[in-house]
């Protein structure tokens, strides 16, 4: 078995009277990727800051490579690469500049691998981070957060504001990465991007931790949205399935959400009739916490 | 401490520093130039000084050497208000940006997830603070300096580095009390206006105990009070002990407050 990189344990923090997170207790292991998610406002942020001590927590404790999150944070963060989810990076610097002033921090000696990044991510580092784009912004706070290999990068809503190009690149450099054994902690509000890249992930809401789940299990109960349009019409109670709702329905047109365990009794039905048209969608995570989770 | 956040500091504040220093300089420069003509009419300025109420005179430090010395006539015009609120104004700028400014931007977040601790942070940016307050102190005195050999006006350089310590120390209570309310408040306008508020508070209480004896008691608590009379300290060339020890002492406490919020400040 493979040591535990992060390690929480009855986490807690609350701001004031509100809470931030409660009696979180999860661990990722060296070379897994991790996706954690959850609702805006659920406490995925606040996990985050509390494991790189930005935050004090209330209760309970955080441990990265075995090391204590608040006592050892400056050893800890050597061996951390972090994407903030809304970069906030010196507005007066250049994307050079800025990728300077941190590789300044680290004693390592530099690689050719933050010009591999900076090319195959196309980001141009001459110009001042306060004309940057959105897109551009979490380009540089993405090299900044890969240049140095860490042992741990976490990243905070990382495909935000990336073209599906760059996306596409981006999916590719951390599987590289994950390959290299480099262990990879990432919130998420995107299946597909979770699904691509993530071993296990874990479910947040109202800042307590309602799942942690392999990436099979979780596909397994997700929901997808079909749509049908039949050519000569169809009898609805072929589509009465158990765990099947009917969201809309006309002479020749039908809309399901169908769990993914029950696509086969759908398609078994569907065989009876002659179809124009099929489109299978998969339903925004959030819709799959309101209809798992609520 | 760390070379390259000094360094990043350092070149941040390169404008306003030169900005400062040149409007100081030019500032002394000016009222060294007319020092002679001002000089040479005393005896008119002695005639209007007398019809002055006495305790007027005692509140703004007035007397004749005020136009009769230049280091009087700078301590009243320049050194005892308008160019500490210069100097002042731009610690305060400084403190709160440090901080506060930097939690409020998002960028102390980048910051403090790289592989540096909050001390090194706060002690980074204060010896940057130093380094740019001596640079514009520097400047304003060049700017004395410079026009005084060329007018032939006698001044001792003696007399103004004992002033300028005097002075520093004076900046670092305020310095103390900006890094505290930049490291208590999340807000930069907050971190700005409640030491903004106390140096007005502690002018006014000064020039209100000056003008009234009965008030007189309460100059304890100014930090004006301690900070004295700079053309006395320039002439006398003799650093008030006890006075700056109370300003040293302020800028202290609330410097090792400020680490100790700091330290334990949630940032988001």
């Amino acid at each position: 078995m493979k040591d535990s990189v992060v390690e929480i344990e009855k986490l807690t923090k609350f701001y004031g009277k509100n809470l931030g997170v409660r009696d979180l207790s999860f661990s990722v292991s060296e070379g897994e990727v991790f996706g954690f998610l959850g609702p805006n406002g659920a406490g995925k942020t606040t996990t985050i800051r509390l494991l790189l001590s930005l935050l004090y927590p209330t209760s309970g404790t955080a441990k990265i490579f075995g090391l204590d999150s608040v006592k050892d944070s400056l050893k800890i963060r050597k061996e951390v690469g972090y994407l903030a989810g809304d970069p906030n990076i010196y507005p007066t610097l250049t994307g050079k500049a800025f990728l300077d002033f941190i590789d300044s921090f680290r004693l390592s000696k530099k690689s050719d691998y933050r010009q591999q990044l900076i090319d195959r991510l196309g980001l141009d580092i001459k110009r001042k981070v306060k004309h940057y784009s959105r897109g551009n912004l979490q380009k540089l706070g993405l090299v900044s957060a890969l240049m140095h290999r860490p042992k741990l990068v976490i990243l905070d809503e990382p495909s935000s504001g990336l073209d599906p190009l760059v996306q596409v690149e981006f999916y590719k450099i951390l599987n590289e990465l994950k390959k290299e054994g480099m262990t990879i902690f990432m919130s998420s509000h995107n299946l597909t991007e979770v699904e691509k890249t993530c071993d296990r992930v874990g479910i947040i809401r109202q800042g307590k931790m309602v799942t942690v789940e392999s990436i099979e299990r979780l596909r397994h109960l997700s929901l997808r949205v079909a749509e049908i349009f039949f050519d000569n019409g169809y009898q609805k109670e072929d589509f009465e399935i158990d765990s099947v709702k009917i969201l809309e329905s006309g002479e020749n047109y039908l809309k399901l959400q169908v769990p993914s365990r029950v696509i086969n009794e759908v398609l078994a039905s569907l065989t009876k009739y002659k179809v124009h048209d099929l489109n299978l969608t998969t339903p925004d995570l959030e819709e799959v916490f309101l209809q798992y989770y609520n | 401490m760390n070379f390259n956040l000094i360094k990043k500091v350092l070149k941040d504040y390169r404008i306003s520093v030169l900005l400062f220093s040149l409007g100081t300089s030019a500032y002394s420069a000016m009222m060294v130039s007319i020092f002679p003509s001002i000089q040479s009419s005393a005896s008119d300025l002695a005639g209007y000084m007398d019809k002055m109420p006495a305790a007027f005179k005692e509140a703004f430090d007035i007397s004749l050497g005020s136009f009769t010395t230049i280091e009087g006539y700078l301590s009243i015009e320049y050194f005892s208000l308008v160019w500490v609120l210069i100097l002042i104004s731009f610690t305060l700028a400084f403190t709160s940006q440090s901080l506060a400014g930097e939690v409020d931007k998002g960028t102390m977040e980048t910051l403090l997830t790289q592989p540096i601790n909050r001390l090194n942070v706060l002690f980074s940016k204060s010896f940057t603070w130093l380094v740019n307050i001596l640079i514009i102190m520097a400047a304003t005195f060049i700017g004395v300096f410079i026009p005084a050999a060329i007018a032939g006006i006698e001044v001792s350089y003696f007399g103004f580095l004992i002033f300028s310590l005097a002075a520093l120390i004076f900046f670092w209570a305020f310095f103390g009390l900006g890094m505290f309310f930049s490291a208590l408040f999340y807000d930069r306008s907050k971190a700005i206006f409640a030491p903004l508020g106390i140096l007005f508070i502690a002018y006014l209480v000064d020039l209100v105990g000056k003008l009234y004896p009965d008030f007189e008691k309460f100059r304890v608590l100014s930090l004006f009070k301690y900070y004295g009379n700079p053309a006395e300290v320039m002439q006398d060339k003799v650093l008030p002990g006890m006075d700056l020890g109370v300003l040293f002492g302020v800028g202290l406490v609330f410097f090792i407050f400020s680490a100790i919020v700091f330290k334990r400040k949630d940032i988001y």
